[in-house]
This record gives C-alpha cells, structure tokens and sequence, in this order.
C-alpha cells in the first residue's frame, strides 16, 4: 500500500501564506506561492524601487538580496522567500546615503537611473559578504547588470572608489 | 503566457516521488528554477498546473563531500557554493570553472547544479560528460545510479528526481580545459561550450587517454567519441592536429540557431578543441 504523501502546504492551489521578513519587517502576504517577488514587490505592495526590465536573470535591475546575497527577484518564486530575508533598495531610504549609494552620486554613475537601484543592491551585497574586496571583484559583483545609458565610465569609477586597491 | 502553478512542498524524498507519480495532472520538480522561469517567460515551457518543490526536500539540499571514491554533490547545491568550495577546486576544478562561466553572481546563487543538468543544455554537462561523472535517481524506494552519457540518450524524466551527481575522484589529468564562446559576454546563453581532460606522455609525445565533449547554445552536450578514438595512442603534431579539425567537425553535431548555423558551430569548436591540443606540444614536436 502506498504511504500518503505529507504536504507542507494548504491544499488551496490558488493562494496560501507567506511569511518572510522584508527590510526588517516580519511581513505574511496571502498570494500565489508561484507568483515572481518582483511583481508582488511593485504590484501588490507598490515597492517600485525594485525594477523590472529583462524578466530573464539577464539585466540586473531587479537585484535583492536575500539573507544578504543577491538575487534577480525576477527568477525568484514568493514561495522561496518563506522564512528568509528580503531587502530592496527601499531598506536605504535613510536620511544619510549609504556607502554605495554616495559613490554613485559622487561619480555621476546614473543617466536614466533605471539600472541604479540593482547595481546598488549587487554591490551591497558583495560588500556585505566581502570587507575589503578587490576592483576585479568588484567588476564581477556587476556582471549580471546592464546599463543602457551611461556607457559605464561613472560606474566603473564607483567600482574603484568602492574597491580596496586602484587599479584598471 | 505564463500563469500560476499550484506549488507543492514535500519534505522528504518519497513524498516528492509519490506527489510526481500521483497527482492527475502535468508535474514539474522545481529546484532553484531560474531555466524554468527563463523558458515560461519566453513561450518555451508551459508552466505546469502542480509545481513540486524540492526546497525542503533534505536528501538533496546543498551537501558537497566525498563518498568511497567519488565526490557527492547534492542536486540542490547553488552554482555559488560549488565555486571556491575547497573540495571542488581540489578534485574538479573543471566543474569549478564551468560554474564560474554560467550567467552572473546573482543568479549563481539561486541557479543549482540539479537544475543545470536537467536543461540538457547546461554548461556543466560537457565537463560532467567528460569527468564521466553519474547521475543518482530516485524512483519511490528505489535509489537508480546512472551516468550522464547514458541518461543524454533517454528521455530527461526516464529516471525519476535527480538526488546528487557523483563524479569520479580516480583520475591524474596531466591537462584540462574547459571554454564557452558567445557572441558577447552578457544577456546571451553561449553558442559553444566544449570541455576536454587526458594523458599525455611527454617521452612519446602521444595522448595517452582523452575524453572530449561539447555542448552549449540551444545544443545538448555530446561525447565525441570518434575524435578521442582517433587521438588516442597517436603521436602530437601538426599534421595530425589539422586531421583533428576535420574529425571533430564529423564528429559534433549541433542546432543551428537564427544567429549561428550548425557549420559555424562545429568550426568553432574544432578550432578550440584543436587550440588546446596544440598548447600540448604539437609545435614543439615539429620544431625538434
């Protein structure tokens, strides 16, 4: 006789709840396990600080970190959140600029600024997980991230203001 | 057009097994999912109506050590976790690479090696292939070991849920190599990925043993079977090297795409394979 399976979730297909804490906040979200974060991110909480452009891993602007690392939001099922931790640009709207954030502004790494908040967020993450990283390491931390207007010159500046050695 | 799927999360492995083989409607096993997303997104995939997640699923979560003779790695173990992981770079640093060479930081860190193997198109399958690494099934009660290359001949869901990848610790390679090409660095799968590993006696100058294999793009990874037969024993030099290019290009057969045809390809990979034979002394033979 075959043992009946144990489920881990209700036997509702259409929505059950989520729970994950989102910049610091234990938020519990009734949705559709299969839903993208970055939708339920821009659509149903209004967080449009996460941007969305690729839909395929590819560009980068949708960059969170989850418990600390980043991640395309636009990869990541809400149901794979549960129990983790979620940041998004949003958890730096802070009266001071962060790090990252005032490197950006000093080097005049944006145009349009809707790559911005990614490559914000993939930065904090590899500073998160890394004291004194390198300028190749920093490189490689944005290269899963585009920018279509500024031709990288600015960036690449933020990424030795950001780096522990100076080199090209 | 991609809808929702009800998403199943069994916490054991029989569960997941029973749930695959029960429910009345299509299944996917999903493990990071960032292919599936990618091939819902674009039209490839249907999502399927029941997703089973393999997230809470312990017999497969990220685990990377060796058992007997081989080196485990767990099916949901994240590309991010196999790069600079210490047995890793000690005993397939090949693999290392591969995963280095796939999509970007971010995605590394959701995208798992399982996932990898199962598109049939991952850049980890030429090395798995060539590593002669095996794939462990489970089937309900039953565990299934079976090796890539055979289960590249059968369909992709012939076995069951895929637990590990096992690959052999008993080799010397006195060289590998692993290479993906594309177009551009960024925002495109490769259009060529190739993975070679052998012997070479340096006192006759032959190649001793070699395994080869090439993949990447839309095509799924393949042994080249006919090009090792005929390196194998055959002193290095120039001459045999430009025979080589003709073999491989015999011996590969890939998809075209609208941006590369199935010749460009074959030329491709021939010229890389060839590259990294040259390196191993066929000039220096010639010279002497």
């Amino acid at each position: 006789m075959t043992k009946q399976p144990q489920f881990t979730v209700t036997d509702k297909p259409e929505a059950l709840n989520v729970t994950f804490h989102l910049n610091g906040n234990e938020t519990t979200l009734y949705v559709a396990p299969s839903r993208r974060l970055v939708d339920v991110l821009r659509t149903d909480l209004a967080m449009t600080g996460t941007k969305i452009s690729c839909e395929i891993g590819r560009c980068g602007a949708c960059i969170v970190l989850v418990d600390g690392v980043p991640h395309n939001s636009c990869l990541l099922m809400i149901y794979q959140c549960e129990g983790k931790s979620v940041e998004t640009i949003e958890s730096l709207q802070h009266e001071k600029p962060n790090r990252v954030q005032q490197a950006f502004l000093e080097e005049g790494a944006l145009q349009c600024g809707y790559c911005t908040p990614g490559m914000v967020m993939a930065l904090k993450g590899m500073l998160n997980n890394k004291e004194n990283p390198t300028y190749n390491e920093m490189k490689e931390a944005l290269a899963g991230n585009l920018c279509r207007c500024t031709g990288y010159g600015g960036i690449l500046r933020v990424l030795r203001k950001l780096s522990s050695d100076d080199i090209d | 057009m991609v809808t929702e799927g009800k998403v199943w999360r069994p916490n054991n492995l029989n569960d997941a097994w029973a749930l695959s083989q029960q429910l009345m409607e299509p299944t996917q096993i999903v493990s990071g999912g960032t292919w599936l997303r990618t091939q819902w997104e674009g039209g490839a995939l249907p999502i399927a109506p029941h997703l089973i997640s393999l997230d809470s699923v312990p017999e497969v979560t990220t685990c990377i050590h060796i058992e007997k003779d081989e080196l485990v790695i767990g099916a949901m173990t994240v590309l991010a976790d196999i790069i600079g992981n210490t047995l890793i770079e000690e005993r397939a640093p090949l693999l290392a690479k591969a995963c280095q060479n796939i999509a970007s930081p971010s995605v590394r860190n959701q995208a798992t090696l399982g996932g990898n193997v199962i598109s049939r198109v991952g850049d980890t399958l030429p090395v798995l292939l060539v590593l002669e690494a095996t794939l462990t099934w489970c089937r309900g009660d039953e565990m299934v070991n079976v090796s890539v290359q055979k289960w590249m001949e059968t369909s992709v869901d012939a076995w069951g849920i895929l637990v590990c990848v096992r690959v052999p610790l008993k080799r010397e390679d006195d060289f590998s190599f692993f290479m993906k090409m594309g177009r551009r660095e960024t925002f495109i799968p490769s259009l060529v990925t190739v993975a070679g590993r052998g012997n070479y006696s340096e006192e006759t100058c032959e190649i001793t043993t070699v395994s080869l294999a090439a993949g990447g793009g839309n095509t799924s990874a393949m042994r080249l079977i006919e090009t090792e037969k005929f390196l194998t024993e055959k002193r290095c030099s120039n001459s045999i090297l430009l025979d080589v290019l003709t073999v491989i290009q015999d011996d590969f057969k890939p998809s075209g795409d609208p941006f590369a045809s199935a010749y460009y390809k074959r030329q491709v990979v021939a010229n890389l394979i060839v590259s990294e034979l040259y390196r191993l002394g066929g000039v220096y033979n010639e010279v002497k």
